[in-house]
């Protein structure tokens, strides 16, 4: 894994000048913008900055060649998958870092002491964003994975427009009475997301891996 | 090493149905037209492609299951796979150092100097005779004891191709271990196999040892006319010429004996492809 983890830095580091635009941009979304959507921008983009290698495997018919090295289909599957988590939690920890700094220089410190909380909320989102595409872009390659992907994002985006017409406004939903404290504590709802995340990523990821075992190069 | 018993591939519009065995030491050429099947058997022995049915044993077991370790023994360069060019040879260096524990630095470095490969452009940039050194000198450098060669010379200009056929000569001479070969250029192959196997739509057609193909083989020119008094067993695959036919022979010396008339040259494997790879009227 470790020789896969080499090629893989080396292949983000092949990208630098997009780097630093994409780091400009978060900057700039940092110090303009309001609220903490940087981290979770940070967070998505590094993640998508390994969902790239993949496309790099790909390209050029490089998986044969690839499966020929001292590599077998776990490991390959498991090294994606722990680059994607990995600059994910990377992006969100730096997202946060610019959000303070940004709170900082912007005299705005109130506006992070009641933003940070939600900061745990980006982690299983942005996870949910780019464990669900890793599989796909696996199994079905760069491009069918682009158009799947789309379809599958905007039906949900679709879902999520009509349930929130038919939910109405959040505020003015009535919650249920006498409700423990802890149910609307976020720290609480995030760590339940991120099991549901949890969840359904290793479904995912077992049916990526089976799929993969099974695939020809 | 390799043993590959009654595996069938099937395609769409193609079938590969062979059986071939490739003992320890061994330098074996896989020789025939494009599309024959080298490669597809190349990725089967790689574990690569399922058989349809059959098997494919490598090292002691089924292709499909060689583990890291074993993979670690064989050395491959592939006609149409590498590592992503965005990388440096640098890149390379640095990855196959992470996975072989054999990996001999010292010796690839030497080898990019010798074949004048710079460590730190991005092999984007590299001619297709560079990026082919690329690959042979990642499948030389781990003390491989089984190495897999796809068409490593292909598409490449003749000084390549001699700097690639040399190192490859260089390296079976001074390392025992066992070689499989495939190319569709005769000359890369002549003096360096112990044996060939020559594929032709998808089935092997001839498996013979180059000693057996030097004193057996040969090609004999016979004009139209005597073509109906020749004995027809004696000719393995004809092509209609100008003159006549060109035809391929494994038993030269009877046309030498009996046919004095008639022009027999030993055979080249060149004419084993063009005569053998698929008869043509």
């Amino acid at each position: 894994m470790k020789g896969l983890f080499i090629k893989d830095v080396r292949l983000i580091l092949t990208m630098r000048q997009q780097l630093i635009i994409f780091l400009a941009v978060c900057g700039l979304i940092a110090f303009t913008a309001e609220g903490s959507f940087v981290v979770g921008y940070t967070a998505a983009l590094l993640g998508i900055l390994g969902l790239s290698t993949l496309g790099f495997d790909e390209y050029e018919n490089g998986f044969p060649f690839l499966f020929s090295l001292p590599v077998d289909v776990r490991t390959y599957v498991n090294e994606k998958y722990l680059l994607c988590i990995l600059l994910d939690v990377a992006g969100l920890i730096s997202g946060t870092v610019l959000f303070f700094l940004a709170c900082l220089t912007r005299g705005r410190m109130a506006m992070f002491q009641e933003d940070i909380v939600y900061v745990v909320f980006y982690l299983p989102a942005t996870l949910l964003l780019i464990l669900s595409i890793l599989p796909v872009q696996m199994i079905f390659g760069r491009e069918k994975s682009r158009i799947i992907t789309f379809v599958l994002y905007g039906v949900l985006f679709g879902l999520s427009a009509v349930l929130a017409k038919i939910v109405g406004p959040l505020d003015k939903v009535k919650s249920p009475q006498n409700l423990p404290e802890w149910v609307s504590n976020p720290f609480v709802i995030s760590a339940v997301l991120c099991m549901l995340v949890l969840a359904v990523c290793v479904i995912l990821y077992c049916i990526c891996l089976k799929v993969m075992r099974n695939k020809e190069f | 090493m390799i043993e590959i018993e009654y595996f069938v591939k099937q395609y769409r519009d193609f079938s590969l149905e062979i059986s071939m065995s490739i003992p320890d030491g061994k330098v074996v050429g896989v020789i025939g037209k494009n599309g024959s099947g080298k490669s597809t058997t190349i990725k089967a022995i790689l574990g690569l492609v399922k058989p349809t049915s059959g098997s494919v044993r490598v090292l002691g077991r089924e292709a499909r299951e060689l583990s890291p370790r074993d993979k670690e023994k064989i050395g491959v360069a592939l006609s149409d796979s590498m590592f992503s060019t965005q990388l440096t040879v640098e890149d390379v260096i640095a990855i196959l150092r992470a996975m072989y524990r054999d990996f001999d630095e010292t010796f690839f470095r030497e080898m990019c100097g010798k074949l004048n490969l710079p460590l730190k452009k991005r092999m984007k940039d590299f001619s297709t005779g560079m990026k082919a050194k690329v690959k042979v000198l990642s499948a030389l450098s781990h003390k491989a004891a089984l190495l897999i060669l796809d068409e490593p010379t292909s598409g490449l200009d003749v000084e390549a191709r001699n700097e690639i056929v040399r190192t490859i000569r260089d390296y079976a001479a001074s390392n025992r271990c066992t070689i499989l070969i495939t190319s569709h250029i005769s000359t890369d192959l002549e003096g360096l196999c112990d044996e060939f196997y020559l594929f032709s739509e998808g089935k092997i057609v001839l498996h013979e040892s180059e000693e057996s193909i030097a004193n057996h083989y040969g090609t004999v020119q016979i004009p139209f006319e005597l073509f109906d008094t020749i004995d027809a067993t004696r000719i393995s695959g004809r092509r209609k010429e100008m003159f006549g036919y060109a035809c391929i022979t494994n038993d030269k010396e009877y046309f030498e004996k009996n046919q004095p008339e008639l022009k027999v040259k030993p055979a080249t494997i060149d004419d084993l492809i063009i005569l053998l790879g698929g008869t043509e009227e």
